[in-house]
């Protein structure tokens, strides 16, 4: 008896706790539409693949720049499926204009700060702010908001394997975060993990294309589609009448 | 009589010494299972490029890389290829990497003073290329790395045997770090630049403007203590001649990156740090406004903190403040302090402090719009919205193509609520 009324007080707590656990990951205003963006820039993915061995560890770095880019148009393809206007911002495209690349890297900066402090409970208190960096280079690109992703690829050789079973240390697995931030309050207003694990044993270009794929469409999967409607736009007046305004007020 | 073999070790030992003192290392051939670290550093700078890391100001990178060059040995190895490389991160850092490719960071060049400073950094991490310290590390890493993995299986005191191979490796690594401190002075002895300018460059390696270092260091640190380090460089150089400070075309070249490190320090909240640079590059160039407009933006930045002196500080509060930062952000750190009187009044005071530079820089030239964006700022804070306006207006008119106007506008917007209730 006793057993049966905890599977109901269980199923019952999961019940309530289902609406919460897929909110998980996004301020409560993102989840609604409220400040869900129409547009989202997606900068260049820091991404690793390290093939640890059994004394060393390898970082793979020529190949974690292909399959972060690659990583990166399955995040455009599958959020393009959502509804939202995706422009990949690549490398080439940065390096080539200083101002950009100012902004780029001051806000990959501030982010990268924000996340040392990140703790998903936090996330809906709109305590994580990028500031300037963000509002700016959302203004530059001309988005709604600028997404950040990160993706790691670990290959462990089989001896290397039995020996982490053994006695610890590194195992196979991948991991990616995709973090979305508002271009206009410069809020972090999503972050999102995708999670695969690795099969040990070396691995080919072919099998390392399907992880980054894995990677992006587990990292993507609950963000909600893009919702124009629902979005609550803060400004209606031009910059000109703002300045028109202001200069006869302060008159 | 036939020399005993440990007399032959010590006259090798000594010659060996002998050579790297004056600047001469040995060919180090690598091993096939090897290769990857030279294939590695090669690809770091596609990877530095992808990440958009690499500052490309050609007036830092050409004055940066004529010294480099100027101070390298010829190397000793095909794979050594002596480069120099400029990443955009304000932390005070460079590194060597085995292929010969250094690389310093803005933060670091940004608190040298001339040429002869920046030739004592690169002369410490080319000694680092020229000693294969990178490949040293690594096979002593790796040795100790699978003995620490057998032994670590071994139950408790196997573990006990491994951690004490772990501290090894550490102390392995504080040795190369004084080799190459010494070497460094070899170097520097046979250049024109001044030799005394090594120990300085610890000195201003060892400034903790924020207050984050621990006073004692642990036998875990991989580099030397960095304030004994300064000790015994000024040891070694203390005999030799003063050579050349060439400082001029120094600070003509970095003076655009030392302002942009100090804007890099004030966004990522290192207000302490952002203040001690701009009021160190104003004190060496007094008449340039915009000098002062950066020690106005240093002052908002430090929001209601109060100067620290470093020296002042105990350990306990220096762990405060390193896990303040990493649990608080700065809007929560700063409504803490202005929930008291203290933090409240200096608050007050770098916001006037602030307001006085940007009037100061105004007065020396009126069109420094930049300078009524501050004030804009300062007024806003203080919560006096018709005087922001007017600075925001006046900055917004000044410069309408300004890449921040979105961010004024959007401040104005938010004004133009307030003016009218």
């Amino acid at each position: 008896m006793a057993s049966k009324r905890s599977i109901l007080v269980a199923a019952a707590m999961l019940a309530c706790s289902a609406p919460a656990v897929a909110q998980h990951g996004f301020t409560p205003e993102f989840a609604s539409g409220a400040t869900r963006p129409r547009s989202v820039a997606l900068l260049p993915v820091d991404a690793s693949v390290v093939r640890a061995k059994v004394a060393e560890t390898q970082g793979l770095i020529d190949e974690g720049v292909v399959y972060g880019a690659l990583f990166n148009e399955q995040v455009k393809a599958l959020l393009a499926a959502k509804g939202y206007e995706i422009q990949v911002v690549d490398p080439d495209r940065i390096n080539h204009d200083a101002q950009l690349q100012e902004y780029v890297v001051e806000a990959h900066r501030a982010f990268d700060d924000v996340m040392k402090q990140y703790r998903p409970k936090k996330l809906e208190k709109r305590i994580y702010n990028l500031g300037d960096p963000a509002r700016l280079l959302a203004a530059r690109l001309g988005v709604d908001a600028i997404a950040f992703g990160t993706m790691s690829i670990t290959i462990t050789p089989a001896g290397k394997a039995i020996m982490s079973a053994l006695i610890g240390g590194s195992t196979a697995g991948a991991t990616s975060n995709l973090a979305i931030v508002n271009g206009a309050t410069g809020d972090l207003e999503a972050v999102q993990l995708g999670i695969v694990p690795v099969t040990p044993g070396d691995k080919t270009d072919q099998e390392l294309q399907v992880y980054a794929a894995a990677l992006a469409e587990r990292a993507t999967k609950r963000v909600p589609g893009a919702d124009p409607s629902a979005r609550i736009e803060i400004a209606t007046a031009t910059d000109d009448d703002v300045l028109d305004e202001v200069e006869s007020l302060i008159k | 009589m036939r020399p005993r073999p440990a007399k032959l070790w010590l006259v090798a030992f000594l010659c060996a010494s002998a050579a790297r003192a004056a600047g001469v290392y040995d060919s180090v051939p690598i091993a096939k299972d090897e290769e990857h670290l030279i294939r590695q550093a090669d690809e770091l700078g596609g990877y530095f490029a992808a990440q958009s890391l690499l500052y490309t100001d050609a007036h830092v990178l050409s004055l940066v890389r004529r010294v480099g060059h100027e101070i390298r040995p010829r190397p000793s190895d095909d794979y050594i290829e002596y480069e120099f490389f400029v990443l955009r991160d304000p932390s005070p850092n460079a590194f060597a990497l085995p292929n010969g490719h250094v690389y310093v960071h803005t933060g670091m060049i940004a608190r040298l003073r001339d040429e002869a400073q920046l030739a004592g950094l690169l002369a410490h991490e080319i000694s680092h290329v020229a000693g294969h310290h990178g490949i040293l590390e690594h096979r002593s890493q790796k040795k100790r790395a699978i003995a620490g993995m057998v032994l670590g299986g071994l139950g408790g005191w196997g573990g006990l045997v491994a951690v004490g191979l772990q501290a090894s490796v550490y102390g392995f690594s504080r040795d190369l770090e004084q080799e190459a401190d010494d070497h460094a002075v070899a170097l520097l002895r046979d250049t024109r630049y001044d030799a005394h300018a090594l120990p300085e460059v610890f000195d201003i390696l060892g400034e903790d403007y924020e207050g984050f270092d621990q006073r004692v260091p642990t036998i875990w640190s991989t580099h030397p203590e960095i304030g004994a380090r300064a000790v015994t460089s000024r040891a070694l150089v203390a005999g030799l001649p003063v050579g050349e400070r060439p400082v001029d075309d120094f600070e003509q070249a970095m003076l655009t990156l030392q302002t942009i490190t100090v804007q890099d320090y004030i966004q990522d909240d290192y207000a302490q740090t952002a203040l001690a640079l701009a009021e160190s590059l104003l004190e060496r160039h007094p008449d340039d406004p915009r000098l002062l407009l950066l020690l106005g933006d240093a002052w908002q930045g430090m929001g209601a903190q109060r100067r620290l002196a470093a020296s002042e500080l105990s350990n306990a509060d220096k762990k405060q403040i390193r896990r303040d930062r990493a649990r608080k952000t700065r809007a929560q750190r700063l409504a803490e302090q202005l929930v008291t009187e203290d933090g409240q009044k200096a608050y007050a005071e770098n916001l006037a402090r602030a307001e006085d530079c940007y009037r100061r820089a105004l007065a020396a030239d009126a069109a420094l719009a930049a300078a009524h964006r501050g004030l804009g700022e300062v007024y806003e804070q203080l919560a006096r919205n018709r005087e922001s306006a007017e600075q925001y207006l006046a900055y917004v008119r000044a410069v309408p193509e300004a890449a921040d106007r979105p961010i004024v506008v959007g401040r104005l917007r938010a004004l133009s609520a307030k003016l009218k209730e």
